[in-house]
């Protein structure tokens, strides 16, 4: 278990280490993100109000194709260099390696998050604020469930030749439900001070846990050098 | 030969129990007082629907087969039962539209039932279009594989998420007993459509490899008579 | 257009679809049966010619 843990641990700091000195995936999900806001923003709210909950519909957008990005940005380091082979012939746990993909995944879609969320705050004039928490705390459930989804069809799809619109074809027909019942519980919450209902959060926890372990347990059947 | 005629036998008891239905909607199911004609729709909805699920069930059982004995019969009919799944699913969509259209006079609403539907769709007709993006044929088998067990996985959550859509028109139907009995009536041939199609394209699928296979020979074959009259060692 | 219309509507999108497709796989059945008679006939031909 601390094995495994450890193996996860130096996974991701290899990858974010590779992501840092380079800083080209995060620099691109955060312009694709934005400009995805700017022509909705343009589009929709330029002269009106834009209302509160279509806030999170907007951002699903931005995180969506950003989000992909990411997923085919993370696997694509190991096409250098025989770099996969590498890792599957190191004796590591390869649940671990999917687990440590996830997790770099995660991490870039939150920097993505913490830059284009305010930004469309910003243009769109949205009144978050009074329902920080429960935003924060659905979209996160969300996205974990979407990032499972992803990080395993991107080393899916990552040997093939055409990568990006290939795995968000893939994604977001998997990822649906969970854009459905945020984009709900937020309307209700905008609309009507609602709280997210124990209903809503379980089916979201319930698609993260499907789909985290069943991700999991395929992972290494999709890896191939 | 035994295969044609049982083949064509099958065919043909589906096609007229498919006629006599559709006549038994005409002659003997009666109207439903609120809805009117535009209800019986249903007949044909309901049965379709339910075998769009089997048709699915059929791409996650193959996709779970092939990762599990990784032959090509198993990929065959996954992708043979993934193309029934959407052509079925887009059936019920569209009777879905027209019945909305009818009764409420749109088109389109996010009702639960409508909304379940387009994802089911999405979800299926995405299988079947990302097959022939992916060339090797073996690598295409197991992203397959894998998509159709997520995408199977993904059903009960797409239900449970479609709930949280505001129910404008909630639609329940109290069926008399001549009613029930055509729906029952109905399954039968639906039924018989849907698993005949998916073993119709299967056996396609199997043919199809085996001719190419065949020919993939002929050419090696050509090959090293080539290289034997070139002189060269065969 | 009336509820009837639109029931007519309904089941002739459905029997087109579903038969339709039915209709389709029996016409490429019978192309893969001429196409399979076709690779049974004789590849031989063409080697002698090579041998000149």
């Amino acid at each position: 278990m601390i094995r495994t843990l450890t193996q996860i641990g130096l996974l991701v700091g290899k990858d974010l280490k590779i992501e840092a000195r380079g800083r080209q995936t995060i620099g691109l999900v955060i312009v694709l993100g934005i400009l995805i806001i700017v022509v909705l923003g343009m589009g929709l709210g330029a002269g009106r109000p834009v209302e509160g909950f279509a806030a999170t519909a907007i951002l699903w957008v931005a995180y969506l194709f950003g989000g992909v990005l990411c997923f085919e940005k993370t696997m694509a380091v190991e096409r250098h260099d025989e770099a996969l082979a590498g890792l599957l012939l190191a004796p590591l746990d390869r649940g671990a390696i999917f687990l440590a993909k996830l997790i770099s995944n995660l991490v870039l879609i939150a920097a993505l998050a913490l830059v284009v969320t305010p930004v469309a705050i910003l243009l769109f004039r949205f009144d978050i604020q009074a329902h920080v928490v429960s935003f924060v705390v659905v979209m996160a459930l969300g996205i974990v469930g979407f990032a499972a989804v992803g990080t395993l069809f991107a080393a899916a799809v990552s040997s093939t030749r055409l990568q990006g619109g290939l795995l968000a074809m893939l994604v977001f027909p998997l990822s649906l439900p969970v854009v459905i019942v945020t984009t709900q519980l937020m309307r209700r919450q905008f609309e009507s001070g609602e709280a997210p209902s124990v209903g809503g959060l379980a089916t979201l926890v319930a698609f993260d846990l499907i789909f985290l372990v069943v991700s999991w347990l395929v992972f290494e059947l999709v890896l191939e050098p | 030969m035994n295969r044609t005629i049982l083949s064509w036998a099958y065919w043909t008891i589906t096609a007229l129990l498919f006629a006599a239905t559709v006549a038994m909607l005409i002659v003997y199911t009666p109207t439903e007082r609120t809805m009117g004609p535009v209800q019986k729709i249903f007949y044909l909805h309901l049965p379709v629907a339910i075998n769009t699920f089997v048709a699915c069930f059929i791409v996650f059982v193959a996709s779970i087969g092939y990762l599990w004995q990784r032959t090509m019969w198993w990929d065959d009919l996954a992708s043979s039962a993934g193309k029934v799944a959407a052509l079925f699913c887009t059936v019920v969509l569209l009777t879905g539209m027209i019945w909305g259209r009818n009764a409420w006079g749109h088109w389109w609403t996010w009702s639960p039932r409508l909304t379940f539907s387009l994802v089911l769709w999405l979800l299926y007709v995405v299988y079947v279009l990302i097959r022939p993006s992916i060339e090797s044929p073996q690598r295409r088998a197991v992203v397959s594989a894998v998509y159709g067990i997520a995408a199977f996985a993904d059903v009960p959550i797409v239900y449970l998420s479609v709930k949280f859509l505001p129910d404008i028109h909630p639609a329940s139907i109290a069926l008399e007993p001549a009613m029930k009995l055509t729906l029952l009536a109905w399954f039968i041939p639906v039924t018989m459509l849907c698993l005949g199609l998916v073993r119709a394209r299967h056996v396609l699928s199997g043919r199809q490899r085996r001719l190419e296979a065949r020919h993939r020979a002929a050419v090696a074959d050509a090959d090293e008579r080539i290289l034997h009259v070139a002189g060269e060692p065969a | 257009m009336n509820g009837e219309q639109y029931l007519i509507m309904a089941y002739v999108v459905g029997v087109v679809v579903l038969w339709g497709y039915g209709a389709l796989l029996w016409l490429e059945a019978r192309a893969m049966t001429r196409a399979e008679s076709n690779a049974s006939a004789p590849a031989a031909p063409a080697a002698p010619a090579l041998e000149e």
